[in-house]
């Protein structure tokens, strides 16, 4: 069959069971912003490895300008001035705040304790606040945070940047759509081989700079990475979890800490569904992964790309002829495509495996669609508060070796 | 270069594939036991802290990797090349920094560094593969979008854009070196007093010295001889890169073809063998050793007597067979010849 005649195909083909698939939120989103979209100033407060990430995602926005840069090393103040012109650079967002009057919107991107404090004067302020998740490291400060973001009038968005992207969005479509049916197991990790430890020559700095290590004000791995995995989890089954067990332990860095570099944790979903999860600073081994194992097939999440494996008996569908598959050892999957429908006109489905930015872009992009009010924040507070309970709640039952039922009230502002 | 590390030297080490091979950094230490009872020894406060430098100085070069890579869709280089045809595109102040070095080597050396030489390495297929002597009509239309002339900077507004479609940046000749200055600031940043970072057989910067010594001792290996080396270059506060055409080639009618091209001719580069240059940045000396392989034994003397940052040699196809040229008023010292082969 030739390309026109292929694309004929697709555009006579594709029935009610594949239209979410083809009509998904497009990857290339710069028309959502028109010409004459209003310029934002922005502040980053916490310039480290997220903060840098995120300024490199801002300047993709032509109408965005980065006014201020605020943390309290020296080092990285003087790399944000090579990451975003004529930046003013801050020690203290207190200062800051006071000093830059026209500032639009602030990124919190501090170390996850210190989130509620900056998020809080940031709303008071008048600022729209994008806050990392997880958006703080107890439920109390969390409830602060999701009190102050209910009062304010300004946008509030935390940075669950997965429920923005793409390839989840299409995913969690086919989820819901029924196509891997009933939900037999979950599965998820996060791998990665490295030590969570920064450089720290005055070891007056450590608690400062090294504050992920220290249990006393860190959430660790459950808490940092698994909230963002967990919520995924929760986010396509639309439910809350029932209750989590875990265990952790030191693996490979022996360098004095207390926190657990790798551990384990056991989280039951309503209906007895559960999950398995591990997350480790020892091995990178397949990295970091979502999966959802249904009676009819299994969706696997990998951050920027998505498979479909179907069972042999699941129903198929016409548009799956042409798919592009991939295989991964004795099974094939099917890829999960945003944008399909644009790119199946240009005949370049193939091109359009993986996506065209980083997953931060799309958070970004979703703060910046509310901040100039396109659409409602993807991610409010009460998501935010949500999604750290859990996070929270599975660190607490790691450390204590005990299982932990979830409690209503905790989710609720 | 030689990848083989003098085990002598008692240091701090961690490595990571990065931007097609392994990037690795050493970082001297000191009172370490040896043998069995450094096995058992638990780290001192010293040693964790070299090893997150060390981290941080490879997570530097990661970001970059993923900046640069050309084989992502997401990565930033794909964003600005898939859209700088369309609409100037705004760069971060290092990025564009980066562009303007990059546009005044291209000047210096006559065009024989180019970053746009992507469309070359595409038709030559030498992007994904060992490459193949592209068609005539392919060639043409490829050579057509090479150009830094193609690339408008707009340093008032820190953008970048291209003037037709088709043109596409292509920092592999460059990115090893410039994650490499950026790595070892960090190491410097943190105070480290020493250190050696290199990525592969390729670059390597270097700032203070080992133990007992006045500088790092860089092997260049000989390209004509497996396992010899050609030369030494002593590195402290300075940056050796080392271009070949070997490694990635394939021959066609009776001639080597290497993956280092010759902009002007739109040709993979013929007669230099191997350009060795040292330079105060990594940056510099990686694009000095790409310019100098794809320049060519005749235009050398020309081009490194206008360079006054570089110190380089040459090893090139002669009419004796392997031949040298050391860019005139170099320290010898700087590379110590091993052999009086060349």
């Amino acid at each position: 069959m030739k390309d026109m005649d292929r694309r004929d195909f697709l555009k006579m083909s594709t029935g009610a069971a594949t239209a979410f698939v083809l009509s998904v939120e497009g990857a290339n989103l710069f028309a959502q912003f028109a010409d004459d979209v209003k310029p934002v100033n922005v502040a980053v407060i916490g310039a480290g490895r997220q903060g840098r990430v995120i300024m490199g995602e801002l300047n993709k926005f032509p109408f965005v300008t980065i006014k201020a840069v605020c943390d309290v090393s020296d080092g990285r103040l003087r790399g944000a001035k090579r990451r975003a012109k004529g930046v003013a650079t801050y020690p203290d967002f207190k200062q800051m705040l006071d000093k830059e009057k026209d500032l639009d919107a602030v990124f919190v991107c501090t170390p996850s304790h210190l989130h509620s404090s900056i998020a809080v004067a940031c709303l008071d302020a008048g600022k729209h606040v994008y806050c990392e998740a997880p958006m703080a490291t107890t439920i109390d400060d969390c409830r602060t945070i999701a009190t102050a973001a209910k009062n304010a009038t300004t946008v509030f968005h935390v940075g669950l940047q997965y429920r923005s992207n793409p390839i989840y969005k299409l995913a969690r479509d086919f989820m819901l759509a029924g196509s891997i049916r009933d939900t037999v197991c979950l599965r998820g990790q996060f791998h990665e081989k490295t030590s969570w430890r920064m450089p720290a020559s005055d070891p007056a700095k450590d608690r400062t700079l090294n504050w992920k290590l220290f249990p006393d004000i860190s959430i660790g791995l459950l808490g940092e990475e698994g909230t963002h995995q967990f919520d995924i989890m929760g986010w396509f089954l639309n439910k809350l979890p029932v209750s989590v067990s875990g265990s952790g332990s030191i693996k490979l860095h022996n360098d004095g800490r207390t926190m657990p570099d790798t551990c384990h944790c056991s989280m039951i979903w309503p209906g007895g569904t559960a999950m398995n999860y591990t997350a480790t600073l020892a091995n990178s081994h397949f990295g970091r992964f979502e999966e959802f194992v249904g009676t009819m097939g299994a969706i696997r999440l990998v951050g920027d790309f998505g498979w479909l494996f179907k069972e042999a008996d699941a129903p198929t569908q016409g548009w799956e002829v042409y798919a592009v598959r991939q295989n991964l050892h004795k099974d094939q999957g099917i890829t999960l495509i945003a944008d399909a429908t644009k790119l199946a006109k240009q005949g370049k489905l193939k091109e359009g495996v993986g996506l065209p930015h980083p997953a931060m872009y799309y958070g970004v992009q979703d703060f910046l669609l509310s901040v100039t009010g396109r659409k409602p924040s993807a991610c409010p507070a009460a998501l935010g508060l949500r999604a750290s309970v859990v996070g929270i709640k599975a660190h607490e039952a790691m450390m204590s070796g005990k299982e932990i039922v979830f409690e209503k009230e905790w989710f609720e502002i | 270069m030689t990848d083989r590390f003098d085990e002598s030297i008692d240091c701090v080490r961690l490595g990571r594939p990065a931007m097609g091979t392994r990037f690795e950094v050493a970082i001297p230490r000191s009172g370490r036991p040896r043998g069995a009872a450094a096995e058992k020894a638990t780290l001192t406060r010293e040693e964790v802290n070299l090893l997150a430098c060390a981290e941080a100085a490879l997570d530097e070069i990661t970001f970059h990797h993923r900046s640069f890579n050309l084989f992502r869709r997401d990565s930033f280089l794909s964003f600005v090349n898939e859209s700088a045809a369309d609409r100037p595109v705004r760069v971060d102040p290092e990025f564009f920094a980066l562009l303007e070095t990059c546009r005044e080597i291209f000047d210096a050396s006559g065009g024989a560094f180019d970053i746009t030489v992507g469309p070359l390495m595409e038709c030559w297929g030498f992007r994904d593969g060992d490459g193949e002597v592209p068609d005539a009509a392919v060639l043409d239309a490829a050579r057509a979008h090479v150009g830094l002339d193609h690339v408008i900077l707009d340093k008032e507004n820190f953008t970048v854009r291209f003037d037709c479609d088709g043109v596409g940046l292509d920092l592999n000749g460059v990115a090893k070196g410039f994650a490499l200055d950026r790595a070892a600031e960090i190491l410097r940043d943190e105070c480290v007093p020493a250190a050696i970072i290199h990525g592969g057989t390729s670059t390597v910067i270097a700032f203070g010295a080992p133990p007992e010594s006045a500088s790092w001792k860089v092997g260049i290996s000989d390209p004509t001889r497996d396992g010899a080396l050609l030369a030494a270059a002593y590195l402290s506060e300075s940056a050796l890169s080392v271009s070949a055409q070997h490694g990635r080639c394939f021959e066609a009618d009776g001639a080597l073809k290497g993956h280092l091209m010759d902009p002007s001719h739109g040709q993979p580069a013929e007669g230099a063998l191997l350009a060795a240059v040292i330079a105060k940045q990594a940056t510099l000396a990686d694009a000095w050793s790409t310019a100098l392989v794809a320049a060519g034994p005749d235009r050398f003397h020309d081009l490194v007597a206008g360079a006054d940052a570089i110190d380089a040699a040459l090893l090139f196809h002669g009419p004796k067979g392997a031949e040298r040229l050391d860019k005139a008023g170099v320290d010898q010292e700087l590379f110590e010849s091993l052999t009086d082969d060349h």
